[in-house]
């Protein structure tokens, strides 16, 4: 049986035990309250009736005395006014008695004396009532007369000397007491009670008893009510009911009070804990857990024997691990909404998992073919994983959230439980890096190719002319061999810039560490470079002093750069233009300053001048056939060897190369 | 019969050089232009085919094709062989350069003197 049951249960019984002890206990106390009050009304009533008793005793004396019988008999049969007088009315009031009648032995009435009036009216008597008295002797009785009870009390006379009344009456004398309001009030006062007539309301806190008065026949002539009250007792009643109410009325309130207290604090939370367990609302728990009772308690046990516990943990795990990938991996469900997403995924996608989990795949994955064709939305390697129940792997342009996009190879696959398809899940990443490598491969093997025809086409025509000759002069083969000579030596160059390149990506080659002569070996290359000097018809201006410094560096590698920079000058300078050479000492490092006139380089090729194969659009103009690996090549050198190779191009004025030589220091 | 003559626009001294000693020694009669320019200007003396390569300083290839073939009723009919180091299946140059009718593509790398003879002989044959 559930808590709250038990509680409602308990109240109940609480409240019915107490309800029964309560009422048994009114019911007690107004059992004795009512014995009480029985035992008073007893009391009062023989209280009452003795007041009666004795109220009319005087009127028994006078309507019995025998002191004057000798004398009442005469008065019978010849009533003597005077004597009437003196005994019968005037005595009347000591006697407590309004009125005195005589009757003869027949029931014949001889006197009547009521309150003053003198004769007056008789009592309304049959002759049977005289049989009665006859027998009797003694009778108490009430009369009605003009609507007022009358107590009478009747003694027959006899001489006095049959003082017991053995012989035959003389006659009768009734002696009677109204029961007027006086005398009510005189009972009334006496017995502390009121007198009430049958159908008057009956006042509270107190006894009532009824009190019968009878005619001469036995005959009920009234009965009146007797109330007498009993103040205390109706005080203590109306306390005791008070107090009942009172008591219950406080019980029932504690009990509310002690049911809403465990309502609150223990049925609810119990009731709340457990619905929250079988219906596993983990959220429920959750919030239950921070509560700081033994319920806080349980709700933490529970949560972490729970699914929803290990789940989590579970889901930690995985979340941990798929933060950790380094690609972005995405799932959806059968129905092809986002399930999951990564870290990396958000990253490259530049979304939040937050945005696009629940919705479907398309809202967070947007791609092109590799030829930049648009991919419909049930295209999408998710989805077509989905449909077809089969992984795959594409490579397709992938769209981030801001507009740009990027190359990716995506592989794709259903995600199988049970046999039926449940979702499916992708991986992918971002392979600019990767295409930029397989191009700049792709580029350099084409540069090298194409490098290598023109010498081997010099090459392979030239043996073709030789072989066609039978006989050969000195001059014709001097001839031919110069081609063949230029050719190799084209290719050595293209292998050694080669190898110099991989060196330099690879950090391998050494670098010799001795006094170079910088002015001197500037003019040597001059020399060297002579004859295109004078083919272009360009004047050369030339400050190379002595160095007052000694500059320790690889003289090999720096008559490489410098030559290289001052090919450039010479062969982008233009015809009969202006070829500067300047050095001068600096703190740090000899600075060489080679500046040719002409065209100069574009602005917007400036920046990657130094690049790897890169030839700025002019150059290739210019001169087709370079490898855009000079400038790259000595740009390279010169940071090994600790200097560096900068310049200046304004269009219209010089192009300027600085190349900067540190002293160095003696190895 | 007239003696042929054969201008060979390319910027490879030895090349030239090479092409136009075997040209006159089979009986052309060989000028070489070092340049665009040089080639404009050579066409003056309107020479019977053209060695034309594409890669040259200055003046790009397409251009210099175009020029000749604008130069009235001789340029548009004169043979031109283009003989470059590009692949012509490929290289987009090349491929436009369909528009102004080359007689044939020649590659260097791939051709042997004889070859280019023939193919000499071929297009002057045709025009």
């Amino acid at each position: 049986m559930r808590i709250r049951s038990k509680i409602t249960l308990l109240a109940g019984a609480l409240v019915f035990v107490a309800s029964a002890m309560i009422v048994m206990q009114y019911v007690n106390e107004r059992q004795q309250t009512a014995d009480l009050l029985e035992s008073v009304r007893k009391e009062r009533e023989a209280s009452f009736s003795s007041i009666v008793e004795i109220s009319g005793a005087p009127l028994a004396i006078l309507a019995t005395d025998y002191s004057i019988w000798d004398d009442m008999v005469d008065f019978v049969t010849d009533p003597d006014p005077q004597f009437a007088q003196d005994n019968l009315a005037d005595v009347t009031e000591s006697y407590n008695a309004d009125r005195v009648y005589v009757y003869d032995p027949s029931g014949k009435p001889v006197y009547a004396y009521v309150n003053g009036e003198d004769p007056a009216s008789l009592p309304p008597l049959p002759p049977e009532a005289f049989d009665l008295f006859r027998k009797e002797r003694t009778a108490h009785f009430f009369l009605v007369q003009d609507g007022t009870y009358v107590e009478y009390r009747m003694g027959t006379i006899h001489p006095i000397a049959d003082s017991m009344r053995e012989t035959e009456p003389r006659g009768f004398l009734l002696a009677g007491k109204a029961w007027d309001q006086e005398q009510v009030a005189r009972f009334e006062r006496f017995s502390q009670s009121i007198i009430l007539a049958q159908g008057d309301p009956i006042p509270p806190s107190g006894v009532v008893f009824p009190y019968s008065v009878y005619s001469w026949n036995g005959d009920t002539a009234s009965e009146f009510y007797i109330f007498s009250p009993v103040p205390i007792v109706s005080e203590s009643q109306a306390a005791s009911e008070k107090e009942l109410y009172l008591v219950i009325g406080s019980f029932v309130l504690f009990l509310i009070l002690t049911f809403v207290f465990l309502e609150i604090f223990v049925t609810n939370p119990v009731s709340t804990l457990t619905r929250s367990i079988e219906r596993k609302d983990y959220r429920r728990l959750e919030s239950l857990k921070r509560s700081r009772s033994e319920f806080g308690t349980l709700a933490n046990i529970v949560l972490g024997f729970s699914e929803h516990e290990l789940v989590l943990e579970g889901k930690a795990k995985d979340d941990a691990i798929l933060s950790a990938i380094g690609s972005g991996v995405m799932a959806v469900d059968a129905a092809g909404n986002v399930t999951l997403i990564n870290a990396k995924a958000e990253e490259l996608l530049g979304i939040t998992a937050a945005s696009v989990l629940g919705r479907p795949a398309a809202k967070a994955f947007a791609a092109q073919t590799h030829t930049c064709e648009p991919i419909k939305d049930e295209d999408l390697p998710l989805l077509r994983a989905l449909r077809e129940k089969k992984a795959r792997t594409d490579t397709l342009i992938c769209m981030r959230a801001d507009g740009t996009r990027f190359p990716a190879v995506v592989t794709s696959a259903p995600v199988v439980l049970g046999g039926s398809v449940i979702g499916a899940v992708q991986d992918f990443r971002d392979i600019t890096n990767e295409e930029a490598v397989e191009r700049a491969k792709n580029d350099f093997i084409s540069l090298v190719s194409h490098e290598l025809r023109t010498p081997l086409t010099l090459l392979r025509w030239s043996v073709e002319k030789m072989e066609s000759m039978t006989q050969i002069q000195k001059q014709e083969l001097d001839l031919l061999i110069a081609p063949m000579v230029s050719a190799i030596e084209r290719m050595r160059s293209l292998v050694s810039s080669i190898l110099d390149v991989s060196r330099i990506e690879l950090g391998t080659f050494a670098i010799g560490n001795a006094p170079v002569d910088v002015p001197g070996s500037v003019k040597r290359i001059l020399l060297e470079l002579a004859p295109h000097i004078e083919g272009k018809k360009l004047s050369v201006e030339e400050s190379l002093p002595a160095l007052t410094k000694t500059v320790y560096s690889d003289e090999r590698l720096l008559q490489i750069i410098v030559s290289s920079v001052l090919t450039n000058a010479i062969r982008y300078c233009d015809m009969g233009g202006r070829i500067r050479v300047v050095m001068s000492e600096g703190e740090e490092s000899v600075e060489l300053a080679i500046s040719n006139t002409g065209p100069g380089i574009p602005p917007e090729e400036q920046p990657k001048i130094f690049t790897k194969m890169f030839r700025a659009s002019n150059a290739r103009l210019l001169n087709p056939d370079g490898t855009g690996l000079g400038l790259y090549i000595s740009k390279s050198f010169m940071e090994r060897l600790g200097g560096s190779i900068s310049f200046t191009s304004v269009p219209g004025t010089d192009t300027t190369f600085t190349i900067r030589i540190p002293y160095g220091k003696a190895s | 019969m007239d003696t042929k003559k054969i201008l060979i626009i390319e910027d490879d001294p030895h090349l030239s050089q090479l092409m136009r000693g075997h040209l006159e020694a089979i009986g052309f009669a060989v000028e070489v232009a070092m340049d665009g320019e040089q080639g404009i200007e050579a066409l003056e003396h309107a020479p019977d085919l053209i060695l034309l390569d594409i890669m040259l300083p200055k003046m790009d290839g397409l251009t210099i094709l175009k020029m000749i073939r604008e130069k009235g009723d001789w340029g548009a009919k004169v043979p031109i062989i283009i003989v470059s180091n590009l692949n012509p299946d490929t290289d987009e140059i090349l491929k436009s350069t369909a528009m102004y009718t080359p007689a044939y593509y020649l590659v260097k790398a791939e051709l042997s003197l004889q070859e280019m003879t023939d193919k000499v002989r071929g297009a002057l044959s045709l025009a």
